[in-house]
């Protein structure tokens, strides 16, 4: 009942942020939503037991996909953004046939070699893709209007947690928790390892892809460097793990947290924000490793201050 | 006729050959044994029939189709579900949600569906403790979840390595009770033990393995008998 409470606040606060809120803020909210939606999205992989770093390269993919779109043949740019989302989705089905033969390390070190292929492909088809200095639109999305841009990465980070709940709610959630607990279990009883896992890789990375398409629309440009940053990997990893991985919230909390503690370092001391960041990251893994909201969400289960929420403690063992 | 037939099935792990033109076949409502030495190759067969592992030579039919290449998640689809010696619990999941994920795959459930079909699984095998975590079962509960998940699947073939292994008598004999009451379902079932006295109160007919092939089956009374039989066991024992 509380729990419903907080959850709808924080709905009617994120909904009606533009009305007393300026350009400053809505900004800094516009660039954590994005943060949150890629967090979950690398979460939501991560609860197959995959560790991916590509989450910067599917991103990368589905920012150019539509940016060129738009510049190269007039594309309608809300109309772009799917065709990132389903840029990024289809190239992860294709090389998802590959990659997702891998495992634990392999994995990981494979995803991230592809973000760093991605870029030079793109860095090396400059007729089209404007090589390494990139492409700039006309003019960003809603004439760069901050309240619609910030309804729009609204909607995207609305749309990653929806995704999120619908994979913890339904059958897809026992088959890849089984899957990350043990294949050879979840073979012998019937799961398809190989079809879901390809499934959750191809929607997050779809995810990953409308994300970096809205980004760029936002800002207006790709290009090879910032565009596949690692920025965009690294940040939603610490964000997951300092809030809290396997769960929807813990993303929230850390994209939340982290979002706007390193906003305020940016103030007082420019760059010095990436340090504090770190060692708040390694404070995290190292003194509550289940992530900050686990923590905290078994701590008062235990105290028997909210009631019982399987779906929560299954994710926090 | 036989739901399951093995017919000349080969397996070699590096020079090592695991199981050696190997032929049998199971029966509905028939309760088979099979038993050996250790390293006998009886794990393995399960492997191969389950689709855990494949075959190098060899065919195997399941209600006469061929599945000799078909994958462990299909097999099981199909109806040919096993426990692992060695338990295999998804340690992420609570007792009953380890037999739901049994019944959502395996059977093909919905959602709510699989929470009560696992919930009666549960009831027939007594297991009491339904919400708590894997890592808080005992040895039984855990032979117990493992067992429900096989059967959560709805096999018509059940493969049961060891189950016993590890137990009390009196939890022997609760098995022992549960596996005969899903014979009665008409399922063939397949049980490979260690323990004589269990092989004996619970199978209709056994095979016995030494070194991957059949070197002798029939009933337990006329197998235990036998000299090779008996040579076998005594030379694990040197
Ligand atoms: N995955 C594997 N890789 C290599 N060798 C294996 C593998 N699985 C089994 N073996 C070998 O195959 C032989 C048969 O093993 P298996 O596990 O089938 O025996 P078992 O009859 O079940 O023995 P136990 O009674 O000890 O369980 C053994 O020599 C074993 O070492
Ligand atoms: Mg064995």
């Amino acid at each position: 009942m509380r729990k419903n409470l907080i959850i709808l606040l924080l709905i009617v606060i994120a909904l009606t942020l533009p009305l007393y809120t300026g350009v400053y803020i809505l900004h800094i909210f516009s660039s954590i939503l994005i943060f949150l939606a890629l967090s979950l999205s690398w979460d939501m992989m991560l609860r197959t037991g995959q560790l991916s770093f590509g989450t910067a390269g599917f991103f990368g993919l589905g920012a150019y996909a539509s940016v060129l779109i738009v510049v190269n043949m007039g594309f309608n740019p809300i109309l772009s953004l799917l065709i990132g989302a389903i840029f990024s989705g289809f190239i992860a089905f294709i090389l998802g046939f590959i990659v997702l033969r891998l495992r634990e390390i392999y994995f990981a070190i494979t995803t991230l070699a592809l973000t760093h292929v991605f870029s030079v492909i793109i860095r090396n088809f400059s007729d089209f893709t404007g090589g390494a200095s990139g492409k700039i639109l006309a003019s960003a999305i809603f004439e760069g209007d901050p309240v619609k841009i910030y309804y729009l990465v609204l909607i995207v980070a609305g749309l990653a947690i929806i995704i999120s709940e619908v994979f913890k709610r339904s059958r897809i959630h026992y088959a890849i928790n089984a899957i990350r607990n043990d294949e050879t279990t979840a073979k012998s009883s019937g799961i398809d390892v190989f079809k879901y896992l390809l499934f959750v890789f191809v929607s997050t990375s779809a995810l990953q892809g409308l994300v970096g398409a809205v980004y760029a629309h936002q800002y207006a440009f790709v290009n090879p460097e910032s565009t596949f940053s690692l920025n965009f990997l690294l940040l939603p990893i610490a964000m997951a793990l300092v809030g809290g991985i396997y769960s929807t919230n813990g993303p929230i909390i850390g994209a939340l947290l982290l979002g706007l503690i390193s906003e305020y370092l940016k103030l007082i001391m420019p760059y010095g924000h990436l340090i504090v960041y770190g060692l708040i990251i390694v404070f995290v893994v190292l003194f509550l490793p289940r992530g900050i909201y686990s923590t905290i969400h078994n701590k008062l289960l235990k105290s028997n201050i909210i009631g019982g929420d399987k779906n929560a403690n299954t994710a926090s063992k | 006729m036989p739901i399951l037939q093995a017919s000349n099935i080969l397996r070699k792990f590096g020079g090592l050959v695991a199981v050696n033109d190997l032929s049998f076949s199971m029966e509905k409502g028939e309760i088979l044994g099979i038993i050996g030495p250790n390293g006998a190759g009886k794990t393995t067969v399960i492997n191969l029939m389950a689709g855990t592992l494949g075959v190098n030579k060899g065919t195997i039919e399941f209600k006469d189709k061929d599945v000799t290449k078909s994958a462990a998640h299909i097999r099981n689809r199909q109806g040919i579900a096993r426990t692992f010696q060695i338990v295999r619990p998804l340690e992420n999941f609570t007792a009953i949600e380890n037999i739901m994920v049994g019944a959502l795959f395996g059977k093909g459930d919905k959602l709510n569906e699989a929470r009560s079909s696992a919930q009666n699984i549960c009831n027939l095998l007594n297991i009491k403790n339904v919400n708590k975590h894997v890592d808080e079962l005992t040895v039984l509960e855990l032979k117990k979840v493992e067992l429900g998940r096989a059967l959560a699947a709805d096999p018509e073939v059940l493969f049961l390595d060891e189950i016993m292994a590890g137990l009390t008598s009196d939890e022997t004999w609760e098995l022992i009770d549960i596996v005969k009451s899903l014979q009665k379902k008409d399922i063939a079932i397949s049980v490979v033990e260690h323990i004589m006295k269990v092989v004996k109160e619970l199978t209709d007919r056994v095979i016995v393995l030494n070194k991957g092939q059949i070197i002798a089956q029939g009933p337990y009374e006329k197998v235990s008998e036998n000299k090779e039989v008996i040579a076998a066991y005594l030379g694990e024992e040197e």
